[in-house]
């Protein structure tokens, strides 16, 4: 069989996905699945033209989100004093006006994370991600329980020492745990509504979960900043990144493992990736953690959709891979390793690209309102929303909201919110969604 | 605005670092926490409310093929199963596969079930297990790689089987000419029994011909291994008389065979069988003298006639020039010359008993030679007499409605401008299984010519009679 490809046509998709990427990702709760579904529902581009266009677009897109998402939650997900408790480091920067920095940090792991992508899946990779695949698969369902057993778990209870009678002392010590309970099984019905009921017009079927994703995780934070009218400090944006090489060595390990188990293993996402990774590296520090979120996210978005190149594992991960695979999936080894030159190219392009929008978007924040920049972002996103779903995803967006609120109040991990993925699948593998459905009304 | 000195600590170095240096603002996390829960439960008891009045609904395959936005959709579909059910163990555990096709696309849409619901489903027994020529309404995921197209069953209480091939015990002796999905009985000893992936094929030799039947494997994990040990052994061994009945399926298209949908189907006889009727070989001009009596005649298929629950075939000599008519019922009559497959003239075997000097009651009947459906236009159907099978091809519905007790009346027209009635009886539009064509909609029809209350019409009698193009 010949294959026509072209490095031109190449570079130009990856850089024409790219430039969509970093023009769009720095938007809070905008996924770059949600970006590559408007996109193709949008414009019928990919559908009708060349095959290699969708693949290497959507490469283009995921490696500029996996280094622009950062500007999102470094400087659009800010907290309120009320919740200094749950600063993340990337916070605790900006509200130090080390935004930058934050980012900086985040871009290294970015890199490294890529880098070792690359070298590992177009050497090593090559031989034994086969042999990986074929060893794990039969037990995927076992990795996703005990993913989620560990998340649960490794929420010790807390704040136990601080009531005045036993039982305050023990609603202390289990508050945040049943929140995070609370989350999980409120996600997950949400799942099931948003996958077995006629909610979602069918012809978005696969935008049937971006109401809630959007509503998880990108509308509390906007809404959050809106309500708390915060203001942010001036931001140092020197380039200048503070750290120590074995900081680095171990976030980007830490970041690797993580990255790498939420590409490898289905449902399983970057931030459940980057905490079991974080706990197998025993990462320390501010500076450590941001790198191995750069590093995790990086090889998880990107080495998701990678896998898909690869002609002899055959696996499809994550939304984006899925997309794409519907129109095509990459087959000869040439498509294989132009992808990861391009990888690499657009990481580059990546790395300029958020190092100045950091510095463009640190000086706008200090100059326009944070709350008005978020009322625009908040209005975008339930735009999108209604334009994608209907009025029905807006109902769903708005219960998701109300689950992403109870997450924050309740101090408890956002990740919990993908029980709306993880539930349906789990108790499909298990054999119980016909009564859940039952219980659900909608059998 | 002017960056901090990195020897100084910022104001809001001290704010995060130092917080009870800076006076707090008051925020209620209890009350937020109150809050929180009522919305979550808020939100639930709305999206609940809303669910319940959207319910899954049916799509035509067509809408789903290569349609990736339609990828996860899951959705109800709605037709025909066009394969047996086929069961594959993959990693020690099993994996169903179906194939099922509506009107609506000329494609058939696999539909797989994996473990655990699987053997959830195989072990309800056949009763919930969709099988060659059931109508049923799926629960499905749907997959869409490339131009390839699949889906997922979701749940055991999304299988609704709708009808199921059943009749009279009609017996063959040979499968030629019999329309796929039939559900007919033969008789036998078992030859040339093989293993295959599909499950145990075997052949029987029958008083006439031979027919071939797949056990499918499938029902291996339906029924107990007792009693699957027992049937395998006893078919597996050649010359072992058989006598069985299931459902006709078209090997690619080309090979037919009976598959067996119930273990309980099949009967073993230790002892030489009673042999069928005999039947005369005679002359169609020799009825008349036959009454009373079995006789075989060949002949042309001339017609279709039908009158107070009676279907009447006319049969012709070869001249054309002498005429019987053979009593059918519906089940017979779609078995072995469905419009939409067997042609005007086509030769046919009718063996059965002589009630009149010009009438035969059907026992058995195969078709010699099959001529292709008689394909006219509009204008051409309206001029063919009464009975005459026929077929029209890319006609354009013009209205459309639901009399009576569901009967279907369409109006059509095509490129010869004239207009004629087709309409569907009740019986048919329940096998047909799909929606009423609206107007606009391109379809083909099969069916024999009638004339109702001093109209023009078309009668479509089978599934194959309506086929809906676009």
């Amino acid at each position: 069989m010949e294959y026509f490809i072209s490095p031109i046509d190449v570079i130009l998709w990856g850089l024409m996905g790219a430039g969509l990427g970093i023009a769009l990702s720095w938007i809070p709760g905008l996924h770059v699945a949600n970006l590559m579904i408007l996109v193709l529902y949008a414009t019928p581009l990919f559908t009708g033209g060349s095959e290699y266009a969708a693949p290497y677009f959507a490469l283009g897109a995921v490696v500029a989100f996996s280094f622009m998402s950062s500007i999102a939650s470094t400087y659009l997900s800010v907290s309120d004093e009320s919740m200094m408790l749950m600063l993340f480091p990337s916070q605790r920067y900006l509200l130090a006006g080390r935004g930058h920095r934050a980012v900086l940090l985040y871009c290294i792991g970015a890199l490294i994370g890529l880098l070792f992508l690359v070298a590992f899946m177009t050497t090593a990779g090559v031989v034994v991600m086969p042999i990986i695949y074929n060893l794990f698969s039969p037990y995927y369902w076992f990795a996703l329980l005990a993913v989620v057993l560990f998340m649960f778990l490794s929420e010790w209870p807390k704040e136990s020492d601080l009531g005045r009678s036993g039982l305050e002392r023990l609603w202390l010590a289990w508050r945040q745990i049943l929140g995070g309970i609370l989350v999980f099984f409120a996600s997950g019905v949400l799942g099931f509504y948003a996958t077995y009921s006629g909610l979602i017009k069918l012809e978005v079927s696969f935008a049937r979960l971006t109401p809630l994703f959007i509503g998880f995780f990108g509308l509390p934070w906007v809404l959050r900043n809106i309500i708390s009218r915060r203001t942010l400090p001036p931001q140092d944006t020197r380039h200048v990144a503070e750290t120590a090489p074995s900081a680095v060595v171990n976030g980007a390990a830490s970041g690797i493992i993580g990255g790498g188990i939420a590409a490898f293993f289905p449902i399983i996402t970057g931030g459940m990736g980057a905490l079991i990774g974080g706990h197998t590296a025993s990462s320390r520090g501010d500076d450590a953690f941001l790198i191995s979120q750069g590093a995790a996210r990086a090889v998880y978005y990107t080495g998701a959709l990678f896998f898909l190149f690869h002609p002899t594992m055959r696996v499809t991960r994550g939304a984006v891979a899925w997309l794409v695979g519907g129109l095509y999936t990459p087959k000869a080894w040439i498509e294989f390793y132009y992808g990861a030159a391009l990888i690499v190219l657009v990481a580059g392009a990546s790395l300029l690209g958020t190092i100045y929008m950091s510095k463009a978007v640190a000086k706008l924040l200090t100059r326009v309102s944070y709350a008005k920049i978020s009322a625009v972002v908040a209005v975008f996103l339930v735009a999108l929303v209604y334009y994608l779903t209907g009025l029905n995803g807006l109902l769903l967006l708005a219960a998701a909201t109300a689950v992403g609120f109870a997450a924050m109040v309740f101090n408890t991990r956002l990740s919990y919110c993908l029980g709306a993925l993880i539930l349906p699948v789990l108790l499909n593998v298990t054999g119980y969604t016909d009564e859940v459905l039952t219980v659900l009304g909608i059998r | 605005m002017s960056t901090p000195s990195r020897s100084e600590t910022s104001d809001i170095e001290k704010y995060i670092y130092y917080p009870e240096m800076a006076p707090r603002r008051p925020v209620n996390m209890g009350l937020l926490r109150a809050l929180a829960v009522v919305l979550v439960v808020g939100g639930l008891v709305g999206v609940y409310y809303a669910a319940v009045r959207s319910p899954m609904p049916v799509v035509p395959i067509r809408d789903l093929e290569n349609n990736i936005l339609m990828n996860y959709a899951t959705v109800y579909i709605e037709g025909l199963v066009t394969s047996p059910p086929r069961v594959d163990v993959i990693g020690g555990k099993l994996r169903l596969t179906i194939h099922v096709r509506d009107n609506s696309s000329p494609t058939e849409l696999p539909v797989y079930a994996y473990d655990p619901l699987a053997s959830e489903i195989l072990k309800q027994g056949v009763s919930r297990l969709p099988f060659i020529g059931d109508r049923v309404r799926l629960l499905v995921q749907v997959r869409v790689r490339e131009n390839f197209t699949y889906a997922y069953l979701q749940d055991v209480r999304g299988i609704y089987i709708l009808s199921r091939p059943s009749g009279e015990r009609v017996y063959v002796d040979t499968l030629e000419g019999v329309a796929e999905y039939s559900y007919v009985c033969a008789s036998g000893t078992v030859r040339n029994p093989r293993n295959v992936s599909a499950g145990l094929l075997f052949d029987i030799t029958t008083t006439r011909g031979r027919v071939t039947v797949l056990v499918p494997n499938a029902l291996y994990h339906a029924y107990s291994g007792e009693l699957v040990g027992a049937v395998v052994s006893s078919l597996s061994l050649p010359g072992t008389y058989v006598d069985l009945c299931g459902v006709v399926y078209y090997y690619k298209r080309v090979s037919p065979e009976i598959v067996v949908r119930e273990l309980e189907e099949i009967r073993f006889s230790p002892v030489q069988p009673v042999r069928p009727p005999v039947f005369t070989v005679i002359d169609i001009r020799d009825v008349p003298n036959y009454v009373n009596q079995n006789v075989s005649i060949t002949g042309l298929f001339y017609a279709i006639y039908y009158s107070a629950g009676t279907y009447y075939v006319e049969v012709r000599s070869t001249d054309e020039a002498f005429a019987v008519n053979v009593t059918v019922d519906r089940a017979q009559v779609i078995s072995l010359l469905n419009p939409a497959v067997v042609g005007w003239r086509s030769l046919i075997r009718i063996n059965g008993t002589v009630t009149g000097p010009r009438t035969i009651r059907y026992i058995a009947g195969e078709v010699l030679e099959r001529r292709e459906p008689l394909t006219v236009t509009v204008a051409e159907a309206l001029k063919q007499p009464v009975g005459r099978p026929l077929r029209v091809l890319n006609a354009t519905v013009v209205s459309s409605s639901v009399v009576g007790a569901g009967n279907w009346r369409i109006y059509i027209r095509d490129a010869s401008g004239a207009t004629i009635l087709v309409f569907v009886p009740s019986s048919a539009v329940r096998d047909l299984g799909i929606s009423l064509p609206p107007p606009g909609s391109v379809v083909d029809v099969a069916g024999y010519r009638d004339v109702y209350r001093g109209e023009d019409e078309i009668i479509v009698i089978s599934r194959e009679g309506l086929v809906v193009r676009g």
